[in-house]
């Protein structure tokens, strides 16, 4: 069967349904007709109209919903789908992200993680987020692929992108076409931008991160540039015992008050 | 900037009729940035001569020179207009001699530093933690004083570190996300050319011939950074800038609030003469600090 651009190609949906159909009904005891329904549905409603063509084959922006309603993560099927293991882009990112997966077990620690995600958020710039909200957020790795490359990559530097990465670029901008799967692993190597990110999952939807606070800090931590990344991995470093300590003074404080 | 437009209206008069439009443009922009140079190098001397008239005859020029850290010859050549002011001594000068800021010195205008992301935040915060002391309590901006005084650079304000100008744009480059190895990559290419991309705008802005090392950059070149990037002289050519120039910073709606109090100005100056390590650990500090009090708020007010 023909890959479409913008695509996922037969065999990979193939795969995915098998999967689907068979570990996630087995692990999550759903019924297992009831499962292929939705996900027929959901594939139909969410289907790409420029590539309407045929039917049978789901377009990569139907991905992160297709695995939604499966509830599978994508941490299990990513190697199967881009051939390589998800992980955090460097040891720094991971220290960072282990840290804050440490933020969790009572209300203290979680408003703690959730002022620092609201702290590292303030330093990250709109730009980000153009063309970037609600659904667009979750369905469109094409538009995020052309705003970096538009916006981060200057008229100096384009020339000197490997000249693969420059054609589909150029196909991508100027005969509107949507990045293919395939591409995508290449494309966010000289981009440097995470692929987790480009495919478009939202922070709430638990990957690598242990805790909701994980994939929000980290969703803003890996936009930073990298001075401003190990300022607040030292913030973050730091944070563990200053979190403690203070702790343990509130409630020292309140025991002492109510005495 | 009635000045800059008359000096545009200028030169565009002196423009030849003839030729192509790309090249008239270019020519145009850059023979206004001359005359903005000429001038404000002729600004310069004029203050220079000032100040030295003002000094008594035994230390005229030597106490300058001496505290400036400017060779004998070199001062021979700028009074006789033959060589430009340094740039890497103007801060120094128009601290101790010209109280002046070094933008107003060179344009004759004033404009404020608009403090970078980290320290915007600094202040921000600083600010709203200070509201909240005690009667009895010194204040938090007072500790912070207290705590990281003694931390200061040996030499903090001369020579300035050669590398000021790049390292001023890499920080720019910072607040918008541009990987700074790209920025670098871009300041350094192959054209020679600074390309900084703004959020938002989508265009790119060129500047041409800036040198690695800011005791070669030319007036020329450092006046259309500072029209490019939109920030004062100071910025680029003092690694204090509060010393010359007044500073302020954009709140949450993007309007630029002047800074008045002096405990916060002490502080962003110490904040600049600090080693890197140093400012990250008072960026740390007052990061948990605040944080810290919005999470007990929160805990204690959780609607």
């Amino acid at each position: 069967m023909p890959r479409l651009p913008g695509s996922l190609s037969a065999d990979v949906y193939d795969g995915l349904k098998d999967y689907i159909c068979s570990e996630a009904a087995d692990k999550y005891g759903v019924d297992r007709e009831q499962r292929i329904e939705k996900l027929r549905d959901y594939d139909d409603a969410l289907r790409d109209p420029r590539h309407n063509n045929n039917k049978s084959l789901p377009t990569l922006y139907t991905l992160p919903n297709l695995l939604s309603v499966a509830n599978i993560s994508l941490k299990d099927i990513y190697k199967d789908l881009w051939g390589v293991e998800l992980t955090w882009p460097d040891e720094q990112a991971e220290e960072v992200a282990n840290i804050m997966d440490g933020f969790s077990g009572n209300v203290y620690m979680e408003r703690f993680a959730e002022n620092l995600c609201g702290l590292v958020h303030t330093f990250i710039e709109p730009w980000w987020e153009d063309g970037d909200t609600g659904e667009g957020r979750l369905l469109n790795p094409t538009e995020r692929i052309k705003n970096v490359y538009m916006k981060r990559v200057s008229l100096d530097e384009r020339p000197n992108l490997p000249e693969d990465v420059q054609e589909i670029l150029k196909r991508l901008v100027l005969m509107f076409h949507g990045v293919s799967h395939l591409e995508l692993p290449r494309l966010c190597e000289v981009l440097h931008v995470s692929m987790h990110w480009v495919v478009g999952y939202p922070p709430e939807v638990l990957v690598l991160g242990k805790n909701k606070y994980t994939e929000m800090f980290m969703d803003d931590f890996l936009r930073l540039s990298a001075n401003h990344r190990s300022m607040f991995a030292d913030l973050v470093s730091a944070s563990p015992d200053f979190v403690r300590k203070s702790f343990l003074d509130f409630f020292k404080g309140k025991e002492g008050s109510e005495e | 900037m009635n000045e800059i437009d008359n000096l545009i209206e200028s030169v565009s008069a002196k423009q030849p009729s003839k030729g192509s439009v790309k090249k008239s443009k270019t020519a145009t922009v850059t023979r206004l940035f001359d005359e903005l140079s000429d001038n404000a190098y002729a600004r310069i001397l004029d203050k220079l001569r000032v100040v030295l008239e003002n000094k008594k005859p035994y230390d005229r020029e030597n106490v300058v020179m001496e505290q400036l850290g400017i060779k004998y010859t070199t001062m021979y050549y700028i009074m006789a207009g033959k060589r430009g002011f340094p740039l890497d001594r103007l801060g120094e000068f128009c601290a101790r001699f010209a109280h002046m800021s070094c933008h107003e010195i060179a344009l004759g205008e004033k404009k404020p530093v608009v403090l970078p992301k980290t320290l915007s935040y600094i202040v921000k915060t600083v600010m709203q933690l200070d509201i909240m002391r005690g009667e009895n309590d010194t204040g938090f901006v007072s500790s912070l004083i207290d705590t990281y005084k003694t931390h200061i650079k040996p030499v903090a304000s001369l020579p300035v570190r050669p590398d000021l100008c790049v390292c001023r744009i890499n920080e720019l480059a910072d607040d918008v996300q541009m990987p700074p190895k790209r920025a670098q990559a871009v300041v350094w290419g192959k054209s020679n050319n600074v390309a900084l991309m703004f959020r938002g705008q989508q265009k790119i802005m060129l500047i041409s011939r800036i040198e690695e090392n800011i005791s070669h950059v030319k007036m020329t070149s450092a006046l259309m950074l500072c029209f490019v990037l939109d920030v004062p002289l100071d910025y680029l050519v003092c690694e204090d800038y509060t010393r010359t120039c007044d500073i302020a910073y954009k709140d949450d709606t993007g309007n630029i609030i002047p800074v008045t109090d002096k405990d916060i100005i002490r502080l962003v100056s110490i904040y600049l003469s600090l080693p890197e390590d140093m400012q990250r650990k008072m960026f740390t500090d007052i990061a948990l600090r605040s944080t810290l009090v919005k999470t007990m708020f929160s805990l204690v007010n959780p609607f």
